[in-house]
């Protein structure tokens, strides 16, 4: 197993809120980490720095071994947790896109999964539903065969049965030597694929645990842990 | 990459200003054979009305054309790099300059398509209202007249030149004014627009500046008043000059702003 992600010191503020405080943090390939932690504790700002959507105010941030930048993001697969892509293109268009920029984009596997969801490759956006916008947007990013997967809240927003499709779809899609970066709230259902929790409260790492240690250490499973440290 | 991005910026675009560009050719050639009917037919004075109506159309496309294109300028960039859109484009492994890049050249390419498009327009009113041979006869011969002497030629060579440098500074301009705006993390807008008045006031102290200090800068503000043919070549070179600068210090600005610090939001 090799260090994909690397933070040391890592800090960011915006003005004088500081968003993350100097945190310290290496993960594997091979796993699929949980970034858990309430609104406002520093999950996307973290996921948007490993991006280079944002610079660092002080510290460094490493994506297997490189500072975020054009050849990281061919290796970074991202899921925003916002409707990002343009609503005016076809299925088909995004596709084509896709192929396009990226050279790990497998295509026949992204066709198969929209046929298997019955989502026409002919339909613009924005004629879909919320729920279906976000089904291609998670198969776009999971048809790529990238070495580090951040997915920002993957499912917050869809119904629970749209839930266990886009966890399936995760566990079915990512390499096994990947890295899989899976930041949300929603602890209880995610829980049951994550290998490791990272908890994130007001900008530093309060923990960071295998979920099988955590669970026989606390004798809880990691959704009650997680509500006892962060309980208002 | 860079040829992938224009790629998809020019389909972007295309797709709303190729149709209005084809709407603006068919209503110049609705307004001319109404024209030509008017002049010649037996109800006369329905055909004229229509003519009128067409005319007033023809005059409106044109309008639309220049609007639509001022509005594409700003949402394709505002709307695809700083908007949601910006999380996939800014993940693209494509830099920031490649970004700014292809914004800028597609937007040239379709005002130049667009210009294009206004001058088939033009013919197409001359071919149905007289005589073609006799316009591309006269059309010629002004071509002609432009090539006639190195001199003329030379000028008219800078001229377009002069243009084109003119809109990518003015598209820079445009973007690098967005970009200080989306510093701001609210009332974005009302920033970008403060940004480009801005902008004009420092233009206009620095050439204030210049024109009083350098006979340079006299020359060329004094360029602008008089008729083009009078313009030395020489000026019109020293403006292409200014204008690259110009295009060099809002590229830089934008790319800066975006480069070292985004904020989407």
């Amino acid at each position: 197993m090799s260090v994909l992600f690397e933070c040391r010191d890592l800090a960011k503020s915006y003005g004088k809120v500081q968003a993350l405080k100097g945190i310290n943090l290496q993960l594997e390939s091979g796993r699929i980490v949980g970034l858990l932690g309430p609104n406002g504790s520093g999950k996307t700002t973290l996921i948007k720095l490993a991006n280079r959507l944002l610079q660092p105010s002080s510290g460094s941030i490493r994506i297997a071994g490189e500072e975020p930048g054009i050849l990281t993001k061919e290796k970074c697969a991202y899921l925003p947790d916002k409707d990002f892509l343009p609503d005016w293109m076809k299925t088909s268009d995004l596709l084509n896109f896709y192929g396009d920029f990226y050279g790990d984009f497998d295509r026949p596997r992204a066709q198969a999964m929209l046929a298997n969801l019955d989502i026409p490759e002919k339909m613009s956006l924005k004629k879909m539903s919320k729920g279906t916008k976000e089904k291609v947007q998670l198969i776009l990013t999971m048809s790529r065969d990238a070495q580090v997967y951040l997915l920002d809240e993957p499912i917050a927003g869809v119904d629970p049965a749209a839930r266990d499709y886009i966890l399936r779809t995760i566990i079915n899609n990512y390499r096994e030597d990947a890295l899989v970066i899976i930041s949300t709230h929603l602890i209880a259902d995610v829980e049951s694929v994550l290998d490791e929790a990272v908890f994130l409260k007001q900008g530093e790492i309060v923990l960071h645990q295998s979920t099988d240690e955590l669970r026989e250490q606390t004798g809880k499973s990691v959704d009650e842990y997680f509500r006892e440290v962060f309980r208002c | 990459m860079l040829g992938k991005l224009l790629k998809y910026e020019i389909r972007a675009m295309g797709r709303i200003m190729l149709p209005l560009y084809l709407v603006m050719i068919f209503i110049a050639g609705l307004f001319a054979v109404n024209m030509r009917m008017s002049m010649s037919g037996n109800a006369k004075a329905l055909l004229e009305k229509f003519a009128l109506i067409t005319g007033f159309l023809f005059f409106a496309a044109i309008m639309a054309v220049g609007v639509v294109m001022l509005i594409m300028v700003i949402q394709r960039f505002y709307r695809n790099l700083l908007g949601t859109e910006g999380y996939l484009m800014f993940t693209l492994p494509v830099t920031t300059l490649q970004h700014i890049i292809s914004k800028a050249l597609t937007s040239l390419i379709w005002i130049v398509i667009g210009i294009a498009a206004g001058a088939a327009a033009g013919f197409l009113m001359v071919g149905i209202l007289s005589n073609i041979p006799e316009f591309m006869k006269e059309l010629q011969d002004t071509w002609k007249m432009f090539f006639s002497t190195k001199d003329l030629a030379a000028k008219v060579i800078l001229l377009v030149i002069l243009l084109i440098i003119g809109i990518i500074e003015s598209l820079c301009k445009v973007y690098a004014a967005m970009a200080v705006g989306h510093q701001l993390s609210s009332h974005r807008v009302i920033g970008s627009v403060g940004a480009y008045i801005g902008f004009g006031i420092v233009e206009l102290i620095l050439g204030n500046i210049l024109s009083a200090d350098n006979a340079l800068f006299g020359k060329l503000i004094g360029a602008f008043n008089q008729a083009v043919s009078t313009i030395p070549n020489s000026v019109l070179i020293q403006l292409i000059i200014v204008s690259v600068i110009g295009t060099a210090v809002y590229g830089v600005l934008a790319w800066f702003l975006l480069d070292r610090h985004l904020n989407l939001e």
